[in-house]
């Protein structure tokens, strides 16, 4: 509601109010105090008119008033306060993009589980081996879930790569693709191709060409240390029904 | 009181989102956090420490490290920028990150910004002489640059071989004892003669 006697003290309050960015605030607020007040006349019987008068009278002198606000609204603390806050809202805002990030990464992760079939279709499977096993290097965590060797010669590691989301590392992408160190019981290496997901887990699978079909180790070097291996024990298989 | 109170919770939250920012944003205080989590990230050091640093073309900071492996020492090459004025990140594209350098000198020339630096692996060569060739097979200059304890070298103001960003090898290198006496050589020296590894 607009009172203009009211507009005029009210103007006159803030203006001995020195930090102007409160004196909006403390308008509205006093604003506020003097419509309630003037709700509590009209609701004992008394005439609008006289309301009004009665609750500008016993709001004060505009001056003393003013000078009173002035003492609780310093401009330092005011300027500190303004400051703080925006300060904190910089810093809400500069973690917006690596949140988006890892929301979309749990995405990708969630829809590769669900839409993503990574069987192999270059022939019929001879047998598999569940592992669900791996190794930790530096600070990534490698799954080998299953092995699964096919009718031309192919062994197909199918895997999980997931690393410590809170860790310092910088993080790339680590493919078993690119990894060059897979070996057999007698030191063959198979350097081996495939494809890997984006996401917070990281689904792929490691096809190695020519890989024989009596062989009973499948050796994996992940570091240049004496015991930075893991091995698959290929004897533990299960045939693949026709 | 209340606005007191509403500062110092701004504050403390503040720093707590700024911690986030810093841990989860790829952002570090030094530039040598950033080598280290670069590192950690490929799978390889951390270096053992930071050689040197020289300035790209576009502005920012290689960061060069040692890291040694089970074949002997190489270099750990890992551009750092700026981030909001006084964090450091990773600068973004392509990186160097391990550089193999087996041979008993490796000498390494980086193009535009004219910057020849590598690793001798032999602690009795304390100097080493690099021929530079350009794509014409004509030499663009020569360099004679010591080694420091960790056997590294780097030198600044030589002549590019190419305006397009590539790093290769210098074409001939020798190393030298202090006695100015050459224990290895590889390349094509100037008068043509090939000294293979």
């Amino acid at each position: 509601m607009r009172v203009p006697e009211w507009e005029d003290y009210l103007k006159k309050v803030v203006s001995f109010v020195k930090f102007k960015y409160d004196r909006n605030d403390i308008y509205f607020e006093l604003l506020g105090h003097m419509e309630d007040r003037l709700e509590d006349y009209l609701s004992e019987g008394m005439e609008q008119e006289e309301a009004e008068a009665l609750v500008l009278e016993n709001m004060g002198d505009a001056e003393e008033v003013g000078r009173e606000l002035n003492k609780e609204h310093k401009p330092l603390l005011g300027w500190i306060w303004r400051i703080s806050r925006w300060v904190l809202i910089l810093t809400i805002l500069v973690n917006v993009p690596f949140v988006l990030n890892m929301g979309l990464g749990v995405l990708y992760s969630v829809g590769d589980v669900l839409l993503n079939d990574r069987e192999y279709q270059g022939s019929e499977a001879v047998y598999t081996i569940p592992v669900n096993d791996g190794w930790k290097y530096y600070d990534y965590h490698v799954t080998i879930q299953e092995v699964t060797y096919y009718e031309d010669e192919t062994m197909v590691v199918y895997y999980t790569v997931w690393s410590n989301p809170f860790s310092r590392s910088i993080k790339w992408t680590y493919s078993l693709a690119g990894f060059g160190r897979v070996f057999d019981e007698n030191g063959n290496d198979y350097p081996g191709g495939g494809g890997l997901s984006a996401g917070v887990v990281s689904i792929g699978d490691l096809r190695l060409d020519g890989f024989p079909e009596d062989a009973q180790q499948l050796i994996f070097r992940y570091g240049q240390e004496e015991g930075e291996v893991f091995t698959v024990d290929l004897s533990a298989r299960e045939e693949v029904s026709p | 009181m209340k606005r007191r109170k509403q500062v110092v919770l701004y504050l403390l939250m503040a720093v707590l989102f700024f911690g986030t920012y810093l841990w989860f944003g790829g952002r570090y205080l030094t530039k040598e956090g950033v080598l280290h989590a670069c590192e950690a990230g490929l799978r390889y050091g951390p270096s053992e420490v930071v050689l040197g640093e020289y300035e790209r073309q576009d502005g920012s900071i290689m960061m060069i490290g040692l890291v040694e492996d089970a074949d002997g020492k190489n270099l750990s090459m890992v551009p750092v920028t700026r981030s909001m004025g006084f964090l450091w990140k990773m600068k973004s594209g392509s990186i160097p990150g391990w550089t193999q350098c087996h041979d008993t000198v490796t000498a390494i020339m980086i193009d535009p910004e004219g910057i020849l630096l590598g690793l001798s692996q032999d602690p009795e060569i304390t100097e080493v002489y690099c021929l530079i060739r350009d794509q014409n097979d004509v030499i663009v200059d020569e360099v004679t640059v010591q080694t420091d304890s960790y056997g590294f070298f780097m030198t600044e103001d030589v002549k590019s071989r190419t305006e397009d960003s590539y790093i290769g090898y210098a074409d001939y290198v020798e190393g030298r004892n202090a006695a100015g006496e050459v224990l290895y050589r590889w390349g094509k020296d100037a008068q043509g003669n090939i000294f293979p590894d």
